[in-house]
């Protein structure tokens, strides 16, 4: 039982960081990613000079940011789902099936986290038309989400869990 | 037989309450692992292909300028200028609920932003002058249909981002109908007011009018940045929505200083959060719907459908009522992105038009979002209302009779979707 609790414990907090980590890297990244669609237009419209890695540039920070974006979702609880089923379930069971949907979800993450890494390590040598670079940088998001999807859906369960043992 | 048991798989956990981007992100990848000869990276590579667009990038922007304006008290201005010019009509506040969402409906592109922003706002001021609250929350979550329909619109882009159809002629598409569904809710709202016995203002002064509108001249300048760069030509719809967030920024920011520098973070975190909802759920669905593919399942379904009847409006007229049905039961953004791969093909082969077709399923799925039992803009207004769901749910279905008769004339007069596009793009 207080393993348990340490666990739970050490769990939150190492969810709680990464998650504060994500959300101050994520607001920098936004203003990036608005920052390279708009100076696109700018460069076209007022310097007649367009930047043609914009496009590339600004397809990669949207991954990233919607990928990042879409594990502080799970940190929030944000993501739609249909509850009306389980919020008909007596407490116990509500409880219980809360924990299962908790560990799906860090299941998926860890796949995400996974294959992610596996489909980076495929393409680390094949470049971006215009921008040259990598185009593990395309796949990395998947796995840096992953994984923090992965923790989050851990920290939720296990509070699910202290929450009912309560 | 994969489409069958993806199918089983997410409505299972579904049911279990598992997010839907995850459930159909697990489907997918058991399905993969246990049945098809394809390798299990397939799911993840799909993924990443599915939000790897250029265009899907505009949905964030479209998000984040209407959290702007919101945040700004933006919608306040909009709210009480259309109110000052339509507040006297018979069912006043209603009429002016409607007409903010046409004006509003040119910045954001969502119906849940509109029914979360602009239904506040309007709930309030309708229950302060005597409206039920469960009336005024119904009329807002119907009213936010049009937000999706008169563009800017995030489902537009999505479908014409799946069916590789120009978003700028979807956008030009949608203008008339919205405009349509306006009108069609106005004169609704009017022929019942008395009945229902809806009360209206005083009319307001020509300077009254004159004031609120130079009060909200910057705000009413974004729909013609946002839809006359698309339609002119001068922006793509992410490059439009781009210069849209930095517009609201300056406006709400320096020209209204209604917010700070403070508050930006939150905003910003909070828009992407939203964004990453629906684009998490595209890059699952993406997986999903390359096994259909590989499955050849629109063909399956085609073949289905057109053993029933190859006459077009027949076609469609179960097509509407298969979407609608639908609507009421799954989240409108999943279906759009899963049937529109399996549905295209059968119009396309019975004639009808790509980009009408983007307007009728469109149509279809938002006003699912309005309608029970997994009506989005429901749940939305009656949080912000804070009254019970049930009433809102009994509220919102008269306020469905003008919807389904508009999207009747969409779905059978091909130019109210078509007139537009082709006078701009042709």
């Amino acid at each position: 039982m207080i393993a348990g609790v340490t666990i739970a414990a050490a769990l939150a907090r190492a969810s709680n960081a990464a998650n504060r980590l994500t959300e101050h890297v994520l607001i920098p990244l936004t203003v990036v990613f608005v920052g390279i669609i708009f100076g696109a237009v700018f460069t076209r419209f007022v310097l007649h000079h367009p930047i043609v890695e914009s496009v590339e540039l600004g397809r990669l920070a949207f991954v990233w940011v919607m990928l990042l974006a879409a594990a502080v979702g799970v940190h929030r609880r944000a993501h739609v789902a249909v509850v009306a089923l389980r919020d008909r379930l007596p407490d116990r069971w509500a409880r219980r099936t809360e924990v299962v949907v908790h560990l799906i979800s860090a299941v998926f993450g860890t796949m995400m986290c996974f294959y992610g890494g596996e489909l980076a390590a495929k393409v680390w040598g094949t470049s971006f038309p215009t921008l040259g670079w990598s185009q593990a940088w395309l796949y990395l998001p998947l796995a840096v989400s992953g994984m923090l999807i992965a923790l989050h859906g851990l920290h939720l369960a296990a509070d699910t869990v202290q929450g009912h043992s309560r | 037989m994969m489409t069958t048991a993806v199918a089983v798989i997410f409505f299972l956990l579904a049911a279990l309450s598992v997010p839907m981007a995850i459930g159909l992100g697990i489907a997918a990848a058991a399905v993969m692992a246990a049945i098809s000869p394809f390798p299990l990276t397939t799911v993840f590579q799909r993924m990443i292909a599915g939000m790897d667009s250029f265009v899907l990038s505009a949905i964030p922007l479209y998000i984040l300028t209407a959290n702007l304006m919101n945040a700004g008290g933006i919608t306040d201005r909009l709210f009480l200028f259309v109110r000052r010019l339509v507040g006297h009509f018979p069912g006043g506040l209603a009429q002016a609920n409607v007409g903010a969402n046409m004006v509003f409906a040119g910045i954001s592109g969502s119906a849940v932003a509109d029914a979360g922003g602009l239904g506040s706002v309007m709930i309030r001021a309708m229950r302060e002058q005597g409206y039920k609250a469960e009336m005024a929350a119904g009329l807002s979550a119907a009213a936010s249909v049009i937000g999706p329909i008169i563009p800017p619109s995030i489902p537009f882009v999505i479908y014409g981002a799946m069916a590789e159809v120009s978003v700028g002629k979807l956008f030009a598409a949608g203008l008339v109908p919205g405009l349509a569904i306006g009108l069609a809710m106005a004169l609704f709202i009017g022929l019942t007011s008395k009945r229902n016995g809806y009360p209206r203002d005083a009319r307001s002064s020509a300077a009254a009018i004159v004031r609120s509108f130079k009060d909200s001249i910057l705000a009413l300048l974004t729909p013609v940045i946002i839809v006359g760069g698309i339609l002119g030509g001068t922006f793509t719809p992410t490059e439009a929505a781009a210069v849209a967030v930095l517009y609201a920024f300056a406006i709400s920011m320096f020209a209204y200083r209604a917010i700070g520098w403070r508050q930006l973070p939150e905003i910003l975190l909070e828009s992407m959060v939203t964004s990453s909802i629906v684009l998490f759920m595209i890059a699952t669905v993406s997986a999903v719907s390359w096994m259909m593919t590989v499955e050849q399942a629109g063909a399956a379904f085609t073949g289905a459908i057109t053993a029933v009847s190859r006459e077009p409006w027949v076609v469609l007229l179960l097509l509407n009522v298969g979407l609608l049905i639908l609507g009421c039961l799954v989240e409108s953004g999943a279906i759009l992105i899963l049937m529109t791969p399996i549905l295209l093909p059968l119009a396309v082969s019975l004639g009808v038009d790509p980009v009408h077709f983007g307007v009728i399923i469109v149509l279809n799925l938002m006003i699912g979002v309005a309608t029970p039992p997994v009506g989005m803009s429901l749940f939305v207004v009656a949080h912000v209302a804070k009254i019970p769901l049930e009433g809102v749910m009994r509220a919102v279905l008269p306020f469905l009779v003008p919807l389904i008769l508009v999207l009747a004339l969409v779905t059978y007069v091909p130019a109210m979707s078509l007139w537009l596009p082709s006078l701009l793009f042709n």
